[in-house]
């Protein structure tokens, strides 16, 4: 969906998808939701005998948080590497990841898919989490309406909101949006060095 | 006519303000249809105790094909008989999406008689989707699209269906002729797409030009996009225009152009052709005055794909150009080679990008006969850990060069 922020920005692409495979391109809109688990899922080791295929479940963990567990004729999980992906539960339905009480969703903002004056770019990470509220998800409408409103009222014309983002820098943007910066925020999965600010010029 | 089995307070919530309601359009749905009528007592459930009852997976399809359907069930069969079975159906769409409203009637018809009558038009991979029906309809469903020369769209680990932008068909921007490409790859295919025989999935889309409508290079295992080599025409009356309508040149055009290739000295625009890098902001901005010209081609591009499982990727440049003109002989060769490669050298469920970066570019660039150019990187090599080979010394190093 394309909304018109402002006359004097550019267009802003609001994406959702309900899991991490993301349907929805939420890997690069300008602001994006993208529902998530937030714990380790429990493993049914009744069921995992019976509907699962071991070995398929343990090569479909991308972290390798998952090895056999012989003695349960089941799987056991790492909580320490396990970072909820929900890949297992495609696989195995015995390990059910669906938690209604802890999942949530995150807001990842400034990802971009044309090659318009910047290169395409990934959304990245605004708000970690929020709790599940339907019908209306009032706090996650809130949040989104002011990250467009800053954005719309801050940036340049033809700007969209990753370039906007990438000039002013992402320290800048937590202080406009009032967002608090988290652990969360940092990337600890693989990706962290690309992402590491290494020079001490940056905005107070 | 049925009726409304499930009592949807959370639902008709979502009834109310000016905008177009999915609940709305499954309760005109849920009047003819079983299935519609479950699909909104479980929605409802979800929105009530915040977790889903889909299932997917299982074999299901049609004879001679391997894809085309995906299986779908509710885990709560017994409290939403309508939704045990709510399988989804890709058609193959035609390039760039153009149909007649004729026969758009023709494919709701046939869906209202076999399935929900619910459909969310065209999906993220670029098919044209009719959600649930059960698996005996099927055969029947099959078996009349195919008797109107529809066809069945790809699924699971095989070539999934081509998608392109609308190209020449309606835009000016685009540099190659989208549809007949995909088209073209389509019908190069049909063995591939049909019978799922991969890894994992392949994806094809081909964008008319840099600003890349089907989002190809977020989520195409192999991105095509029209580009151009050659002067971007400048119509300065054109530009004069633009800025008797208000456009701030310098601050728009000029100042926003990533190479800095552009001056404008209030009366005459100049491009530095060779130094621009064709990222299209000028040409979108100013469509009347600028116009690219000379050869035109496309870049190919490689690996993208959705976080699941090791993180997402866009795509990276291959080939920074190729020629694309009938029969595409030179792409599909080369397409064939680049899944070859892929099948020889990939474990299951690894996408194509994620396999180069495994065992490297050489290894595939060599393979598909695509030599290494620096249009491909965004920066060389920044440490000192090297792979030689001993031909490496023949070839280049012991001709003096360095």
């Amino acid at each position: 969906m394309s909304t018109c922020a402002a006359q004097s920005t550019n267009k802003v692409r609001l994406a959702v998808a309900c899991c991490v495979n993301m349907c929805g391109a939420v890997h690069c809109s300008d602001i994006a939701l993208v529902a998530l688990h937030t714990k380790v899922p429990p493993i049914d080791h009744e069921r995992v005998g019976k509907i699962c295929e071991i070995p398929t479940v343990i090569s479909s963990c991308p972290t390798r948080a998952i090895s056999p567990d012989p003695a349960k004729k089941s799987v056991k999980i790492n909580e320490e590497k396990c970072m909820y992906c929900g890949n297992c539960f495609t696989v195995c339905p015995a390990i059910d990841i669906h938690n209604p009480e802890s999942d949530g969703v995150a807001i990842v903002v400034g990802g971009k898919i044309g090659s318009l004056r910047s290169a395409p770019k990934f959304s990245k990470l605004a708000i970690p989490f929020f709790y599940n509220e339907p019908p209306r998800w009032p706090k996650i409408i809130a949040a989104v309406k002011n990250i467009l409103e800053v954005y719309a009222k801050n940036a340049r014309k033809h700007e969209r909101v990753g370039e906007w983002i990438d000039r002013i820098g992402w320290e800048k943007f937590f202080k406009l949006t009032g967002i608090e910066f988290t652990f969360q925020h940092i990337d600890d999965f693989t990706f962290m060095r690309e992402t590491m600010r290494t020079t001490p010029a940056f905005k107070w | 006519m049925s009726k409304k089995k499930h009592e949807t307070p959370m639902l008709d919530e979502l009834k109310k303000g000016p905008w177009p309601s999915f609940v709305k359009e499954i309760e005109k749905a849920a009047v003819k249809s079983e299935t519609a009528n479950d699909t909104l007592g479980q929605v409802e459930k979800s929105y009530r105790t915040r977790r889903g009852y889909w299932k997917h997976g299982g074999i299901v399809g049609v004879l001679g094909y391997g894809g085309g359907v995906i299986g779908r069930y509710t885990s709560l069969p017994e409290e939403f008989p309508g939704v045990k079975f709510f399988h989804t159906v890709r058609i193959n769409q035609p390039s760039g999406w153009f149909y007649t409203s004729k026969a758009l009637r023709e494919i709701c018809d046939i869906w209202d008689k076999y399935g929900s009558g619910l459909t969310n038009i065209h999906g993220s991979t670029g098919d044209l989707v009719l959600l649930g029906t059960n698996t005996e309809s099927l055969e029947a469903i099959f078996a009349e699209y195919s008797s109107r020369g529809w066809d069945l769209g790809g699924s699971g680990s095989a070539m999934r269906t081509p998608s392109c932008c609308l190209g020449p068909a309606r835009c000016e921007w685009s540099n190659i002729n989208t549809l007949e490409i995909n088209y073209q790859l389509t019908q190069e295919f049909q063995d591939e797409l049909h019978r799922p025989a991969f890894p994992y999935k392949f994806k094809i889309k081909t964008s008319g030009c840099a600003v890349d409508c089907v989002a190809s290079i977020a989520r195409a295992d192999l991105s095509i996009i029209g580009t151009w080599r050659g002067k971007i025409q400048i119509d300065q009356s054109e530009v004069q225009n633009y800025a008797k309508k208000g456009m701030n040149i310098n601050a728009e055009i000029v100042n926003m152009c990533p190479t800095q290739c552009i001056t404008y000295d209030g009366k005459e625009m100049k491009i530095d052709d060779a130094e621009c890098s064709r990222c299209m902001h000028c040409i979108a901005k100013m469509t009347k005055a600028l116009r690219p010209s000379g050869e035109r081609g496309a870049t190919l591009l490689m690996g993208s794909k959705a976080p699941i499982v090791v993180g997402s990727l866009l795509s990276w440049v291959i080939v920074p150009f190729i020629k694309l003109e009938p029969p595409y002989k030179e792409l599909k060769e080369l397409i064939r080679k680049m899944i070859e490669w892929w099948d020889e050298n990939s474990k299951p469920r690894e996408r194509i990008g994620e396999v180069i970066e495994i065992k490297g570019m050489r290894s595939f660039l060599e393979y598909i006969g695509v030599p290494p150019s620096p249009a491909q990187v965004k920066w060389p090599r920044k440490d000192p850990f090297i792979f030689f080979k001993d031909e490496d010394f023949e070839k280049v190093f012991k001709k003096g060069k360095y």
